[in-house]
């Protein structure tokens, strides 16, 4: 079975708004741990 | 086929297009809705907790909190997708239809659950993030697991796994549990059946058809209205308590009462009622609809009254 030329669109862009999301993510993930650092040192 | 379950065929092409999840799907994977009262209650014990802790220690703790639920939620889903299958209010979930495959959603879990409990454990103390490891333990395991499936006790067992946010909270601050938060534990816990029990007499064709031992399926629908309105005087009882033994203010105790006596009014009219036609049923629409707002009010209260201790 393959795809419709449609279908692989709506496939490939799901996947980029996914990984957008997790690059997204990732960072704040990072950004967070920065800032309890920060917190902890000052507490 | 790729290493995120999209099969590829000989010629290169993709198959089974449905399977490529948008971040939408992992997200509702979290139950977000049901978070907000996990956010919420878990808020309301870090707030009513004695201590200080600094606003970004206390928005990460929240965050952890939820994102631990979230992961519960999401163990859940991964367990019972063909359950959701079966019922009509949950079909269109990204596992039952087919958008999202499981291994992603078991992983997504997993990940969650690890990084919450060890954010929480370096942001706040091992207490907290011991006790959120165990709610989602409680909830992912012995609740969706093994009682689920079991018991039409299910729900007054697995209660409990909604319960654990306000000790999070709590435990959060002070790195202890003391008596109130193991009250505010109760306060979900007691009022836990009635709430789903309401909602489960107006929906218990679907949760037949799905062969789950909700109490109206294995013991009727006269037997659960009784069972509500045992429960809900436990919960006003509970409710009341934290002011009774002096933990709690004026404030705190006049609302509980107030708000209470509403919920044992409404579960006396679940009580008598005697239709057995799901769209008939107001009371018990009505007493589901009040038991969000209830839970919500006795919450908001203590915050109030802490804050002006």
């Amino acid at each position: 079975m393959s795809w419709t030329p449609q279908e692989e669109q709506e496939f490939l862009a799901r996947r980029r708004r996914r990984n957008i999301m997790i690059g997204l993510v990732l960072g704040a993930f990072a950004l967070l741990f920065y800032g309890i650092t920060v917190s902890r040192m000052v507490q | 086929m790729a290493g995120n379950g999209i099969h590829i065929a000989e010629g290169g092409a993709p198959t089974g297009a449905l399977s490529a999840a948008d971040w939408r799907d992992y997200w509702s994977l979290l139950k977000p809705r049901v978070m907000t009262l996990v956010v919420f209650t878990g808020a309301c014990g870090l707030f009513a907790a004695p201590g200080h802790l600094p606003p970004f220690l206390a928005f990460v703790a929240i965050l952890c909190i939820a994102v631990g639920a979230g992961a519960a939620a999401a163990f859940n889903q991964w367990w019972e997708a063909d359950i959701d299958a079966v019922m009509k209010r949950t079909q269109a979930r990204p596992l039952p239809s087919g958008r999202l495959h499981a291994d992603n959603a078991l992983a997504f879990a997993v990940i969650l659950s690890a990084a919450s409990v060890m954010t929480l454990g370096f942001a706040t103390n091992w207490v907290a993030a011991g006790w959120l490891a165990f709610s989602i333990f409680f909830y992912a395991v012995i609740y969706t697991i093994w009682l689920k499936p079991r018991t039409p006790q299910n729900i007054v067992i697995g209660g409990a796994a909604g319960a654990f946010p306000p000790i999070i909270g709590w435990a959060a601050v002070t790195g202890d549990v003391t008596t109130l938060p193991l009250l505010l534990f109760a306060i979900i816990f007691a009022w836990t059946p009635p709430h789903f029990w309401a909602l489960a007499l107006f929906v218990r064709i679907d949760y037949a058809n799905a062969g789950i031992p909700m109490l109206p399926v294995t013991h009727g629908v006269r037997e659960t209205r009784k069972q509500i309105l045992i429960y809900s005087l436990v919960l006003a009882a509970v409710a009341v308590a934290p002011w009774a033994l002096g933990l709690l203010g004026a404030i705190y105790g006049i609302a509980a009462a107030l708000l209470s006596l509403i919920f044992v009014a409404l579960a006396v009219r679940v009580a008598a009622s005697r239709t057995e036609n799901a769209a008939e049923m107001a009371a018990e629409k009505a007493l589901f609809r009040y038991s969000l707002l209830y839970l919500a009010a006795i919450f908001a209260a203590l915050v109030v009254d802490r804050g002006l201790a």
